[in-house]
């Protein structure tokens, strides 16, 4: 038992406080808040609080309360919006880093559920979920420490670098683990016979939705494909926390991750938002020496 | 109940980050930035173990529900003054996102008095028939696009752009009608595609 709690000690403490790199959390700062940017410049959340009171009406209070949205004051919450954006721009080119993420951050969690809380309090597929739990991180860490404008040169120990990118990353695992976890409990093994070909039959014959039909219709023309799909889709959910421990498994899934985000756009018609954040799976730290490793042989070419 | 505990669970979340993680340096430092790891985790494996949404700690139910053999739906189209109904695209929407609106239109819109329902659908059509003026006249529809022009993050699911150059009605919107509309999920051959729509609902 104490050879338990001590290998438990060891291992917690190789997780979180190996030695990390300035570079790549700064790195995660700049695309956190990029992200952040894509997402609120492609919106208008602020524009929600005009709505008429019909579309207040079955808002409960305590979800009011949870973000602090009140209807009616479209000028304030613009002004909050605003503050948000020039909070998130001044965190990715770091001023000011630190606070700026933490108040964009905060920012966003009361911005963004304007644009689903009509109907639900959860806006969780809106692209900002990831985003606003990393800024609070990225708040309580030392993010501007490389690639800023304001950067000190006071260096902590290097640990500091590395938990709270680890963190972010595990958050961003959290989306596949528990996305096939759902799966699993909500539907049971038959997803993995109907789901894919459910959904992609749902996605391309809706003709609200479908702007892709080619891929969507040839694969479900193949139901064994479909079945081959599902289950590779729930290979991947299942398995893609492996990429916090192993560097293989990061070099295989990562991109892996990315392509399959890229194919279910052309066959159902999804457009996963939070996919650019899988670059945070990037050692930009050791892709910067190699690079500049190669300079010397590029400029003698 | 659910919203006041995610409520308390972010703001523990930023209070714990901030009261522990973000004064710098000091004793004991290694042991504080554990503590908030150990909060950080169990605030943020609960929902998604238990399948409790407390955004941001979401539970990501991604095509998570048996998709079905069919499926029923709300539709909205707007009237001309002849009566002929016209597509809209789903920028014309904006700041409501199509899918958002959709979801309310057919879970709250049914529960609201008659009056309630035309103050509403009266907003709708100000804002439809003033997107279809614009894409008339300037050739865009909706604003979404205004900072990021082509780079404009998409909507989840993505949808058709039907009022490009050439097919925006010119006809003033003077109504509007709510569909349920229930989809077979099978190809045509099979029986699949819309076997059903009712009007719900109509605004002139």
């Amino acid at each position: 038992m104490r050879n338990l709690a001590v290998n438990v000690t060891r291992g917690w403490g190789r997780f979180w406080f190996s030695d990390g790199s300035a570079i790549n959390l700064a790195a995660a700062r700049i695309l956190v808040t990029g992200h952040a940017l894509w997402i609120l410049l492609s919106r208008d959340p602020a524009a929600l609080s005009g709505l008429p009171a019909e579309f207040w009406d079955f808002v409960q209070d305590t979800a009011r309360w949870r973000f602090l949205i009140f209807e009616g004051h479209p000028l304030w919450e613009h002004v909050l919006q605003t503050t948000a954006l020039v909070a998130l721009g001044a965190a990715l080119v770091g001023l000011w880093p630190r606070l700026c993420c933490l108040v964009g951050g905060v920012l966003l969690y009361h911005l963004a559920p304007f644009e689903t809380i009509m109907y639900t309090p959860s806006p969780w597929i809106k692209g900002y979920t990831v985003t606003t739990l990393a800024l609070i991180i990225l708040g309580s860490s030392r993010c501007g420490d490389a690639l800023a404008l304001g950067g000190g040169s006071e260096r902590p120990p290097a640990w500091e670098y590395r938990w709270p990118l680890t963190l972010i990353q595990v958050a961003l695992c959290q989306v596949y683990l528990f996305a096939g976890y759902a799966k699993m409990l909500r539907t049971g093994p038959t997803w993995l016979l109907e789901g894919v070909r459910g959904y992609t039959q749902h996605y391309i014959q809706n003709e609200e939705v479908a702007v892709f039909h080619a891929l969507g219709g040839w694969l479900i023309a193949h139901p064994a494909l479909c079945v081959a799909a599902g289950c590779v889709a729930l290979a991947l959910n299942l398995s893609f926390w492996t990429v916090l421990f192993s560097r293989r498994a990061r070099r295989v899934l990562v991109p892996f991750a990315i392509a399959w985000h890229i194919a279910v756009l052309f066959t159902m018609n999804f457009a996963f938002l939070e996919a650019p954040l899988l670059l945070l799976f990037v050692d930009w730290q050791s892709l910067r020496e190699r690079l500049a490793a190669r300079k010397p042989a590029l400029l003698a070419a | 109940m659910l919203n006041a505990l995610a409520g308390l669970a972010f703001a523990s979340f930023v209070a714990i980050g901030l009261i522990l993680v973000g004064r710098r340096g000091g004793h004991g430092r290694c042991g504080r930035v554990s503590q908030f790891l150990v909060f950080a985790l169990a605030v943020s494996l609960g929902p998604g173990l238990l399948q409790r949404d407390a955004w941001p700690f979401s539970s990501w139910p991604l095509a998570a529900n048996e998709a079905g053999r069919s499926v029923t739906y709300s539709t909205l189209v707007a009237l001309d003054a002849t009566g002929a109904e016209h597509a809209v695209d789903y920028r014309a929407w904006q700041p409501l996102g199509f899918d958002e609106l959709l979801s309310w239109i057919q879970l709250q819109f049914p529960k609201l008095s008659r009056a309630e329902q035309d103050h509403a659908a009266r907003y709708l059509l100000g804002l439809v028939e003033a997107a279809r003026a614009r894409a008339a006249s300037e050739r865009r529809v909706g604003y979404f696009d205004r900072f990021l022009g082509p780079l404009t993050a998409p909507n989840f699911l993505l949808h058709p752009r039907l009022w490009i150059a050439g097919a925006v009605p010119s006809s003033r919107f003077v109504g509007l009608r709510v569909y349920s509309e229930t989809l077979v999920l099978d190809n045509p051959a099979r029986g699949g595609g819309v076997v059903r729509r009712r009007l719900d609902y109509e605004y002139r």
